[in-house]
């Protein structure tokens, strides 16, 4: 996907004074920027805002690049960090709402969800973002990162400084709440009917 | 069929390695074809699979591109300013260093022994020393006065170019 020669001869016309050409890193990896930082700031306001700041350190910092990693493994390193900045200031918490021996069942059980804002959810595309953004905020970019990127595990725990071990067992915990709390919707509105 | 059911765990690295068959051991295998709770999971989660794929939403505005690069290219120009003020400090050393000397060092000594290496005196004799000697007696004990004035318009300059803009620079890089 990142023709590496390509993109130095990119990076060296940006270092050497061609300012617009960052423009051409912005529009390739902006959905990338877009997807770890929208699954942390979940403020719709500021969304954009922190993707502007990604960018800007992106330029601030390219001369440190080195292509010692890809360019997507380290703009998305620099997009986390600055969403983990963000999320600091506003004293998110990154993983508490998970009680691991809570089931989801239990949980979407006691949830008074009434039979009309059930009956909104048609498809499971709707019925996804929804759930996805009720995930913690770092299972949320995670999973964005394996599936939406096609990243392996390695590159994520390099963004993310979790290990490898980790990343995957974040992963399969997540789609498994994700497949619990889905299923058990369907049948909530399945008894609603 | 053997009874212990596949995990969720399982399933879900199976899904991951694309359902190549060697991701499951024969028994797991064996099972899953025939066990339809099972089957069931599996099915589940290959749909989750798909959702999670293209769970593309609206993300950033159109002009996303354009307003960022505006927002670079204004950090751009306080870098520009300051190649500028270098230039401004490296032509301010070279008067102070001309005043200091002025007022130190006769000059003409310095524009004689010039004159005496340079190629002036073969083309049109002592010209160029007699011109800087008429030059410098007009301004009389002027001179000095004169270096000083430059100077401080100089400075003033500077101050104005290093720290009033400057300033403002920095308080509209922190306010975007
Ligand atoms: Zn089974």
């Amino acid at each position: 996907m990142e023709n590496r020669e390509e993109l130095k001869q990119l990076i060296a016309r940006i270092k050497g004074g061609n300012t617009d050409q960052f423009g051409v890193i912005i529009e390739r990896y902006q959905k990338l920027v877009a997807h770890v930082v929208f699954k942390m700031v979940t403020t719709e306001a500021d969304r954009e805002d922190v993707c502007q700041e990604v960018f800007v350190k992106v330029y601030q910092k390219l001369d440190s690049f080195r292509f010692q990693s890809k360019l997507s493994t380290w703009i998305a390193t620099i997009a986390y960090n600055t969403s983990l900045n963000y999320l600091e200031k506003k004293r998110v918490p990154l993983l508490d709402d998970v009680a691991p021996q809570e089931s989801p069942l239990e949980r979407i059980a006691a949830e008074d969800n009434t039979p009309d804002e059930t009956a909104e959810y048609k498809d499971l595309s709707a019925l996804l973002i929804e759930e996805i953004d009720r995930l913690p905020v770092q299972y949320g970019t995670i999973l964005a990162l394996y599936h939406l990127e096609d990243m392996s595990y390695k590159e994520i725990s390099q963004i993310t400084r979790i290990p490898d071990g980790t990343v995957k067992s974040h992963i399969f915990r997540a789609r498994k709440l994700l497949k619990d709390r889905l299923l058990a919707k369907y049948k909530q509105e399945d008894l609603c009917r | 069929m053997s009874i212990k059911h596949l995990s969720d765990k399982r399933i879900q690295e199976y899904l991951d390695n694309k359902l190549r068959p060697e991701s499951l051991s024969p028994d797991e295998r064996k099972h899953l074809d025939s066990c339809q709770l099972c089957q069931g999971t599996m099915a589940d989660y290959s749909h989750l699979y798909s959702g999670l794929a293209q769970e593309e939403r609206q993300l950033l505005s159109p002009h996303f591109t354009a307003r960022t690069m505006a927002i670079i290219r204004a950090l751009e120009k306080p870098a520009t300013a300051i190649s500028r003020s270098s230039l401004f400090i490296a032509f301010v050393a070279v008067v102070t260093i001309c005043g200091v000397v002025n007022y130190f060092i006769n000059i003409k000594d310095i524009l004689y022994a010039v004159e005496a290496f340079s190629l002036e005196r073969l083309l049109s004799g002592s010209a160029f020393v007699s011109t800087m000697e008429q030059w410098s007696s007009r301004l009389g004990g002027n001179l000095n006065i004169l270096v000083f004035a430059g100077l401080l318009l100089i400075l003033v300059g500077l101050i104005d170019k290093l720290l009033v803009r400057q300033k403002a620079n920095r308080a509209y890089f922190m306010s975007v």
